[in-house]
């Protein structure tokens, strides 16, 4: 070991470059240790059970029916102020923003409707897996398809529009997500 | 070795892995060794992420084909003590690259001839990682010369896969599978392991391994073409496995020439750089990449096998500790392992090098 650090000391141009290195990478790693806000990033484990808790209440399921007749019925201006209570009081349900996309696709409005769309595909990818009965794939990938369309239009228009360069960030979000692969 | 045996290595991998992916694997996820692993450490229950739980036979079939092939050609040599431990946590920092990147250095190949340029980042930092490591061999890094050892270790592993093959034939109750994501996307059963025996045999008789193939490019010089012949082999390889897995993406419909919206991808290009610049360091260090971990290991060397048993606890650390990249970006966590993981793999290149002196021997039995 003495041996080994006595060449260390009398090393030659790797010894240099990569004691360099490491001096460079312990800087950068103490940084990222200290900006990074780890505590942000609990996973969804930490979330499942108040989720659970919420999806068992039945003032939410009374909810959830309320707004699947408001959206059968095309009640749309009765239904918003009801969807925005529910994303509100049960941010860890994907159901509702799945209906708060759809009331974005009666309105013609497939960007918002895709922005919800991955917003409900954060808390549950099962509306992508056509193993279970929650799969709406194919009005994802449709929706996703028209809000491309619009974006392109819309930043071919203006270059420079920011929400459109956002909602484009958004959409290869979803086009990834959409073509699937391990680990998501 | 004939040109044409390195050409047909390259087929039968980049065949083999895209119709994997067309009849069930994940897109573009054809054969991944770090996925797998992460796989096969869910199904065992070192992690408890639900959608990456399933006994992919493809890497013990990769392991098995190879044992029996080395037995068969009598090339099965029972070697060890070459510093495990250095290997292990090499082995774990080598799957932490991997997952940064979402994908292997075969994967990497895989996603190129998808069309995803966005795996050019990939190819980028493996191919950088490789040359820091060369370096490293060139300058007198050693890890300490192989030793034959007791033959009962060489079979260890190889066992170990076999009792894998058997759990994914008889689904215990303590091993999990999963219902979605992607664990629950698999090739049939007889396919995964009929491809994987193939690649873990040709692999074998042809030394095939990535980062070999491309460490070549900076060992290559006149003499080298000259005096030997798989430098030129392991390009060639690499070269066949790029043409026939993009041929047949075109045929099987899989072929997508794009940026954006690739499948295992995500646009955190300078991560995914340094993510395989990660593998390839480490992989040089332990002479050859994650596929040629698990060739290695089938044929004897049980220093391969350490390696193997790191990469299996990578994996698990991995989905424990959120450091695999993901469709939205590569989580802060991973970012802090790959930069650690760097740091390491140049503190072990430091501390086990013979200064003064080129090339150990234990790596230049790899170059002949």
């Amino acid at each position: 070991m003495s041996q080994r650090l006595s060449q260390l000391h009398t090393g030659d141009g790797l010894d240099r470059w990569a004691g360099f290195a490491i001096v460079v990478l312990g800087f950068a790693l103490c940084y990222l240790i200290t900006a990074l806000d780890t505590t942000a990033m609990p996973g969804r484990q930490a979330y499942l059970p108040a989720a659970a808790a919420q999806a068992a209440s039945p003032e939410y399921a009374a909810k959830v029916m309320t707004a699947e007749q408001l959206l059968k019925a095309g009640n749309l201006d009765k239904l918003k102020p009801l969807l925005d209570e529910m994303v509100a009081g049960y941010p860890y349900q994907a159901e509702p923003f799945m209906l708060m996309a759809d009331y974005h696709l009666r309105r013609q409005e497939p960007v918002a409707a895709m922005h919800a769309f991955r917003q409900a595909l954060d808390l549950n990818m099962n509306y992508l897996e056509k193993k279970t009965p929650l799969y709406q794939g194919k009005k994802i990938r449709n929706t996703t398809r028209e809000a491309e369309a619009l974006i392109n239009v819309a930043l071919a228009a203006n270059p420079g529009n920011a929400q459109m360069r956002k909602s484009r960030e958004e959409l290869y979000y979803m086009l990834r997500k959409l073509a699937g692969g391990c680990g998501d | 070795m004939r040109k044409s045996l390195f050409v047909s290595m390259g087929a039968v991998i980049g065949v083999g892995a895209v119709l994997l992916s067309y009849y069930g694997n994940p897109a573009n996820t054809g054969l991944c060794i770090s996925c797998f692993l992460e796989n096969i450490s869910g199904a065992l229950g070192l992690h408890q992420n639900v959608r990456m739980q399933y006994l992919r036979p493809e890497i013990p079939a990769i392991v098995l084909g190879s044992f029996a092939w080395a037995l068969w050609q009598r090339r099965f040599v029972v070697t060890g003590g070459g510093s495990p431990v250095l290997r292990f946590l090499v082995g774990i920092f080598m799957v932490i690259g991997c997952s940064v990147f979402i994908g292997c250095p075969v994967k990497m190949v895989l996603r190129i001839a998808a069309g995803d340029f966005g795996a050019l980042a990939g190819l980028a930092g493996l191919t950088a990682g490789i040359y820091v490591g060369l370096e490293f061999i060139e300058n007198g890094f050693q890890l300490g010369k192989p030793q034959r050892v007791p033959p009962a270790s060489g079979y260890v592993l190889p066992g170990v896969m076999v009792l894998l093959l058997v759990f994914a034939v008889a689904r215990p109750a303590f091993i999990a599978f999963s219902a979605t994501g992607g664990g629950a996307q698999y090739a049939p059963f007889l396919l995964s392991l009929a491809v994987g025996l193939l690649i873990g045999a040709w692999a074998q008789h042809t030394q095939f391994c990535i980062t070999g193939g491309i460490a070549r490019i900076f060992l290559w010089g006149p003499r080298e073409i000259m005096s030997c012949p798989r430098s030129t082999g392991l390009l060639i390889s690499l070269g066949s496995f790029l043409l026939f897995a993009t041929v047949t993406s075109m045929l099987t419909g899989q072929f997508n020439l794009a940026l954006h919206g690739q499948p295992s991808s995500n646009e955190s290009y300078g991560w995914n750089f340094l993510g395989l610049a990660l593998t390839g360091f480490g992989s040089v260090l332990v002479k050859g990449c994650p596929l040629r971990q698990l060739v290695i290991a089938g044929e004897g060397d049980t220093d391969g096998a350490v390696t193997v048993f790191g990469m299996l606890m990578g994996a698990a650390l991995v989905q424990n500790w959120s450091l695999a990249g993901n469709s939205s970006g590569t989580p802060p966590a991973a970012q802090m392992a790959t930069v650690a993981g760097l740091l390491v793999l140049l503190v072990i290149g430091l501390m086990n090098r013979r200064r003064g002196y080129g090339i150990a021997p234990e790596f230049q039995t790899g170059l002949d």
